[in-house]
């Protein structure tokens, strides 16, 4: 059947019922025999214009800076519809906030003396499912992008700046040395021809550390990730080969979506219907992925979701070192980049 | 309508319609899984089989049109094949899997064309193969190891 990515763990279990459903109705008419095997195939229309989508999602950030250039209060404002409520999986709502929603923000490891985080969750239309890797995909684009507008604004170089923020918290310790193994690796302070970038995310994801660095070259509209590295601590790596594919797939998972990843509903209805209107990253797009573990004895967290939120940041941050442009919306290819 | 088909070097008399796409020949009536069902319109790659040791997308050919010896993963396996084959193996590259039959059957037309691929060749040859788990670093350095392994790269 291939990658589900979040699909098949569906809270409905839709494709069983709707199986169960045929077999019901072929019964009727006399067309199943007792004993075999039943297959639902579904065609690529169906799956795409078939519903549960990764909810929509908008970002409201707002800091005060110190004298020192860093924040002393934070606001972090998010809009998203719940991909919880209403089946088995609301026990994830504690007090009317959807952890999944919150998640990447509410526990972002930056040190803000002030520091608020507010949750909409307006109910509509569309049915709305986790999509690798949960919330985290949203509120990692929003924190890193944030981080990397303040750095600036505080006229700093975007890692340092982390760096300072992150602090000697020892809760950090571990985020910190991917930070300075991923500067390593990308040569961080080297400079890098007009018109390249490199833009840096950071995110703890749900245990396992991950610090990301994009490079892009931007002419004019055109877009192209060139390369991309990642330093991981996800405590004892139990198999290395395995550890490494999870992490390169999924950076170029969560790029497919950054750049192509668009859905649009009108009336009701998805318009996209095939690979020809909803693309995803082919070879010739595909950055070389750089993938180094941090030696550690940590508990073993996990490496399938864990890489996906943090490339849309590391490469808006990027589009922005290579050319001054903020893209702010996703996917880019909406936001008027070719890539 | 009756039709005559040679697969992996063994012929079948076949009665479908026409219009009857290669790809459910080779899975419903013939019981070849190796090629998938992706998107049906050649867009991804996944049904890819060899027409004459030519790639191609076994979802979007009608069976009336299929004029030569059909070739599928389960039939490739001269040395070129098999050198891919160890490759695959050795650097852990398939994921889901399910792109991976497809994406064989290409880089298996590229090393035979171009022995010597250097990137820019091995993209293009393998644009039109999807893999949504994202193993097209693993699938290049793979067939950049399956060349040197056939003596084609030095």
């Amino acid at each position: 059947m291939g990658g589900g990515f979040g699909r098949r763990a569906s809270p409905t279990v839709d494709v069983v019922v709707e199986t169960a459903e045929v077999v019901k109705a072929a019964r009727t008419l006399g067309g199943v025999v007792a004993g075999r095997a039943i297959k639902n195939m579904w065609a690529r229309e169906d799956d795409i214009q078939g519903g549960y989508y990764r909810p929509m999602a908008h970002n409201r950030l707002e800091a005060v800076l110190g004298d020192d250039g860093n924040p002393t209060s934070w606001l972090h404002r998010i809009v998203s519809q719940s991909s919880v409520k209403g089946n088995e999986f609301e026990f994830l709502i504690a007090k009317g906030i959807d952890m999944t929603s919150v998640a990447g923000a509410s526990d972002m490891p930056y040190r803000v003396p002030g520091f608020r985080v507010e949750l909409h969750t307006p109910e509509r239309g569309p049915i709305v499912q986790w999509m690798r890797s949960v919330g985290n995909v949203n509120t990692c684009l929003a924190v890193e992008c944030f981080v990397d507008e303040l750095a600036h604004r505080a006229g700093k170089d975007p890692l340092e700046y982390r760096r300072a923020l992150l602090g000697d918290a020892s809760e950090n310790a571990r985020l910190l040395k991917t930070l300075d193994l991923v500067a390593e690796m990308s040569g961080w302070s080297r400079p890098l021809p007009k018109g390249h970038g490199r833009g840096v995310a950071i995110q703890d994801y749900w245990g396992t550390k991950i610090s990301q660095v994009a490079e892009v070259s931007i002419d004019g509209n055109a877009l192209k990730v060139e390369r991309v590295f990642c330093a991981v601590d996800c405590g004892l790596v139990v198999n290395p080969l395995g550890a490494a594919a999870q992490i390169q797939g999924g950076i170029l998972f969560g790029l497919s979506s950054a750049l192509y990843g668009e859905i649009t509903l009108e009336g009701g209805r998805t318009l996209q219907s095939n690979f020809h209107d909803y693309p995803i990253l082919r070879m010739p797009q595909a950055p070389q992925v750089s993938v180094e573990f941090v030696q550690s004895d940590a508990e073993p967290a996990g490496v399938g979701e864990a890489a996906v939120p943090h490339i849309a940041a590391a490469v808006c941050n990027a589009i922005f070192a290579a050319s001054g442009r903020r893209a702010r919306t996703l996917p880019l290819v909406a936001a008027g980049f070719e890539a | 309508m009756t039709y005559s088909l040679s697969v992996n070097g063994v012929r079948h008399e076949l009665d479908v319609t026409s219009d009857t796409p290669l790809l459910w020949v080779l899975r419903e009536k013939l019981g070849i899984k190796g090629p998938k069902f992706g998107c049906g319109m050649g867009l991804c790659g996944c049904c890819t089989v060899h027409l004459d040791g030519t790639p191609i997308r076994s979802c979007s050919i009608a069976v009336a049109d299929v004029d030569g010896e059909i070739t599928t993963i389960e039939g490739a396996r001269d040395d070129v094949a098999e050198a891919l084959r160890d490759a695959w193996i050795d650097l852990d590259v398939p994921q889901c899997g399910y792109c991976q039959a497809g994406q064989l059957m290409s880089a298996i037309a590229l090393l035979r064309e171009t022995p010597r691929p250097d990137d820019k060749v091995i993209d293009a040859a393998m644009a039109g193969n999807l893999c949504r788990c994202g193993t097209y670093n693993r699938i290049k350095a793979a067939i950049h190891q399956a060349a040197r392994a056939i003596g084609g790269e030095g």
